[in-house]
């Protein structure tokens, strides 16, 4: 890497005296250790390069010694503040290749926490992305609701971040009905308070919209290229969202719309997830609707032996599409599972977000690309 | 003999009362923040409402190593911090906090003011640039650009007031606020000038300088313990006399409000003060950050024309009565 | 930069394992009979499984008819499958963004998979503009020759791959031939100690007992 080490301060090129700058992997707005080597021009961004791989930890080889069960809880590390939707990926994998039958109870359920943690993970997309553009309070008003959530999640689940809920088959326990009256008050607070005091406090604040208006612009054609997923993708205005475009836990059953942005600009990114929050709303309480009674976990032998094969399972994080690529050979541990990260894939847009605009616009690009370095580097 | 303990007494009575100040602004700036955010603030130390956090902080900043950075050019660095105190502690020299309670009544005193204040640049400048850290060199340069734009709209607002009184001595001013405050004659005035008082503090939205989510903590991002605690009590001194002289050339200085003339010049004066800081805390906590060329051009193009514009208007009202 | 040496192949993974506390981080090396040739697709390539749509049903045909030079590939479950030499990777991949009928641009997933002998490059892509539609395209990577298992880049034909591809380099050893920018991604610059994801890495510093009873 050329910024390493003895790299030196200012670099010459066509006559202009250029700074390379190393913003992280310790700064207050990369989101974890993310690493942008950030060549300025004055406050212009020149050009960036991200750099990853201070949280490699090698999930993907490490999971080839584990049995399946074991696979489960350690998936929920990889997007930390999307436990449940990773949980369910890897779990849609290893049912389809075992051929598990998953009780309605369950999968519906499935449906309700992963729509759950999109709001909390949307929530705190909010707080830091306020954060990054020098807002503190609504953060400290999103970690409110964010709070009260977690606290659903504990009661639900006994954890609340790493929930290790999911089990192949199904999920670990069922809910008390007091559970539910609870999720219910929250969900209303959501809605009626919440969601406009977040829109007063900095959605529709003037000097958010003067920083996020046309900054970090992207073009369909660039995301789809480029491999961009959920709110990044569909704030270009393409309504692509796996729960309609491929659903799974029989999400086509649900009413919900698709928000879409039109200038793929980082404001279009920050209100397609406000939006969301609206919709997720709207499936959780179509759930509670529907919410069949019975078992939630299917029986699966302890020492689970899929049958040969593989399978790509795909499923719409909050932050957009997390794929399970799983190889079986028939034994009792995965051949290969490979991890797809939508965070992996949008990083690689920092360059055509960022570069050309402020350093403020290259903070707010990658704020709005909501990056979890855990799911980048694996 | 005299005169030299008067000073003496002067000098350790403004420096009190800048510690104490910046005490209480950092206590109550946490408090308000946290009430405005749904937390509490500090809670444990002093007391039921954490009243001795900030000396709680100063003993810990004070126990801290003195760090300096590996190629910090070290008379800058050691002396950044002074530079950027001094001046605020100065300014404390012309301030009319009472009838007769002024430690110098300087016939220039709003000019004294105006230039005293412009030093802290250097100051902030000599951080970014000693501290051998490109953070630290784009925040001193993004307050070397903030400061020096500022400046002119700042004292562009204050001439109209100028004009109205016909002199620089601040005492003069208040005086002349006998009848009606400036703010209102002045009301452009003011707005440019709290607007422009703002930025020239760093404080958000115009706390590009230290932005932290930008440039980590800008010029005194290599600063720890008490060089950064000698930064902080500078801010908060700045913050509480730029406040004070808003009251004192639009807001009545020590005049008190009819009918509680019963209550001393000094409380009211200080009271206006810590409403104007209040406010200052209020918008901190409620904006995001502009960015570099939206504080241009709002400094530029619209603050500069509108304070021109505030003078013109107010020659001509003059020149016509 | 990558591949400056390989892991010395510990054949035996457990050889080591007798001998001090050390034990692989994956499993050993080769376990011999319980190999990867089931998932590598030869044996029920023959009888590709039921797709789960018409729509799929279709343009695995589709696929089939239009380029013939691909072979079904059985072992994926629930999407049409092909394999396709290395010469004819990237014409391949022109054709799936391109051809109208059959569309994938939006590459989701590019994996590496070390099947001792050779290591497979998965491409999964889908259809932005076709909802329906997806497929699996996977190409060999020969470990024989001089120069390593390399392949030609898609970058040209997917710009998202490039990292994935800067991946598969830098854990399995995968070089692409045209990449814009091949460095490692994920370990760090001066990381010597073979390939992570190869079978026959093992690590010796990873002292843990393991979990999973041996097969």
């Amino acid at each position: 890497m050329e910024a390493q080490g003895g790299a030196p301060a200012v670099v010459e090129r066509d006559g202009r005296r250029l700074m390379k700058i190393n913003m992280g992997p310790q700064h207050p707005s990369t989101h974890g250790v993310l690493r942008l080597i950030v060549t300025l021009d004055g406050e212009v961004v020149v050009g960036v390069e991200p750099d990853i791989g201070f949280l490699h930890r090698n999930f993907e080889k490490i999971v080839e010694g584990w049995s399946y069960p074991g696979i489960v809880p350690f998936s929920d590390r990889n997007d930390y503040l999307g436990a449940i939707t990773n949980e369910v990926a890897v779990c849609l994998a290893i049912e389809r290749l075992a051929q598990i039958e998953v009780p309605p109870r369950a999968v519906y359920l499935r449906v309700l926490f992963c729509e759950l943690q999109r709001i909390l993970s949307h929530i705190l997309f909010y707080g830091t992305f306020g954060l990054d553009l020098g807002a503190f309070s609504p953060f400290m008003y999103a970690f409110r609701e964010r709070e009260w959530g977690y606290t659903l999640m504990e009661k639900a689940t006994g954890a609340r971040m790493l929930y290790a809920y999911n089990r192949i088959g199904g999920l670990r326990n069922d809910l008390p009905d007091e559970w539910f009256a609870d999720l219910e008050k929250f969900l209303v607070f959501m809605e009626r308070q919440a969601w406009p005091e977040y829109m007063g406090l900095l959605i529709e604040n003037e000097i958010f919209r003067e920083r996020t208006i046309g900054v970090g612009k992207l073009t369909p054609e660039q995301a789809i290229a480029w491999g961009a997923s959920g709110p990044v993708l569909r704030s270009t205005g393409v309504a692509w969202d796996l729960r309609k475009a491929a659903p799974y836990l029989g999400y086509e059953r649900f009413e919900f719309d698709v928000p879409v942005g039109k200038n793929g600009d980082t404001y279009d990114s920050a209100m397609v997830r406000m939006l969301e929050i609206k919709e997720s709303i709207r499936i959780i309480r179509q759930v509670l609707k529907m919410l069949p009674d019975g078992p939630v976990l299917a029986r699966v032998r302890p020492n689970l032996r899929p049958r040969a094969g593989e399978y790509y399972s795909r499923v719409e994080s909050p932050r957009g599409e997390v794929g399970v690529y799983l190889v079986s050979d028939g034994s009792a541990r995965p051949y290969r599972l490979k991890w797809r990260a939508p965070s992996f894939c949008h990083l690689q847009l920092v360059p055509a977000m960022g570069g050309g605009g402020k350093v403020a616009d290259l903070i707010a690009a990658v704020g709005s690309l909501d990056v979890i370095m855990g799911e980048v580097d694996r | 003999m005299n005169i030299y303990l008067a000073a003496l007494l002067k000098v350790v009575g403004v420096l009190a009362f800048v510690l104490g100040n910046a005490f209480i602004l950092i206590w109550a700036e946490r408090k308000i923040s946290g009430y405005m955010q749904r937390r509490y603030g500090p809670l444990r130390v002093g007391g039921p409402a954490g009243l001795l956090q900030s000396a709680a902080d100063i003993l810990k900043l004070m126990a801290k190593e003195d760090f300096v950075p590996g190629g910090a050019d070290l008379w800058l660095w050691w002396l950044a911090p002074a530079v950027a105190l001094v001046p605020a502690v100065l300014v404390y020299l012309v301030l009319p906090i009472g009838r007769s309670f002024v430690l110098q009544n300087l016939s220039i005193g709003l000019v004294f003011f105006a230039s005293v204040t412009s030093f802290t640049l250097i100051g902030i400048f000599m951080a970014g640039w000693g501290s051998n850290n490109k953070y630290s060199l784009l925040g001193a340069m993004r307050a070397g650009a903030q400061l020096f734009s500022y400046e002119i709209p700042l004292i562009l607002s204050t001439i109209g007031v100028v004009m109205l009184t016909g002199s620089l001595t601040l005492q003069r001013i208040v005086a002349a606020q006998a009848n009606v405050w400036f703010v209102v004659p002045q009301i452009v005035g003011f707005l440019v000038f709290y607007v422009a008082s703002l930025a020239e503090l760093n404080r958000t939205p115009f706390d590009l300088a230290e932005a932290e989510s930008e440039l980590i903590a800008g010029y005194f991002t290599e600063y720890s313990g008490i060089r950064w605690a000698m930064f902080a009590v500078a801010e908060y001194s700045n913050l509480f006399t730029t406040s004070a002289l808003a009251v004192t050339l639009f807001l009545g200085g020590w005049r008190p409000l009819p009918l509680l003339a019963f209550i001393p010049g000094w409380v009211w004066f200080v009271l206006k003060t810590y409403v104007l800081v209040f406010v200052g805390i209020w918008i901190r906590w409620t904006l995001p950050r502009v960015r570099i060329d939206q504080l241009m051009d709002l400094g530029w193009k619209f603050l500069f024309p509108v304070s021109v514009a505030n003078v013109l208007v107010t020659a001509l009202v003059l020149a016509v009565r | 930069m990558a591949g400056g040496k390989d892991a010395t192949p510990d054949a035996t993974g457990r050889g080591a394992a007798a001998g001090g506390n050390s034990v692989p981080m994956a499993r050993p090396a080769d376990s011999g009979s319980a190999g990867p040739t089931v998932a590598a697709g030869g044996q029920d390539a023959a009888v590709a499984p039921e797709l789960p749509t018409p729509e799929l049903e279709t343009l695995r045909q589709v696929i089939a008819r239009r380029l013939s030079h691909l072979e079904p590939d059985g072992a994926t479950v629930g999407l049409p499958a092909f394999r396709v030499v290395r010469e004819r990777l990237l014409e391949t991949a022109r054709q799936w963004r391109d051809a109208p009928e059959i569309g994938l641009e939006y590459l989701s997933c590019l994996s590496g998979v070390d099947y001792r002998d050779h290591i497979d490059v998965v491409y999964h892509v889908f259809s932005v503009a076709h909802p329906g539609r997806g497929a699996v395209l996977k190409v060999a990577a020969q470990k024989t020759g001089t120069a390593g298992p390399w392949l030609p880049s898609v970058t040209a034909v997917w710009p998202g791959a490039e990292w994935h591809e800067r991946e598969v380099f830098d854990l399995l050893g995968v070089r692409f031939t045209d990449h814009p920018d091949l460095r490692r991604i994920l370990l760090p610059e001066g990381f010597s100690g073979g390939y992570p994801l190869r079978r026959d890495f093992s690590d010796e510093r990873v002292q843990r007992e393991r979990k999973v009873r041996q097969r």
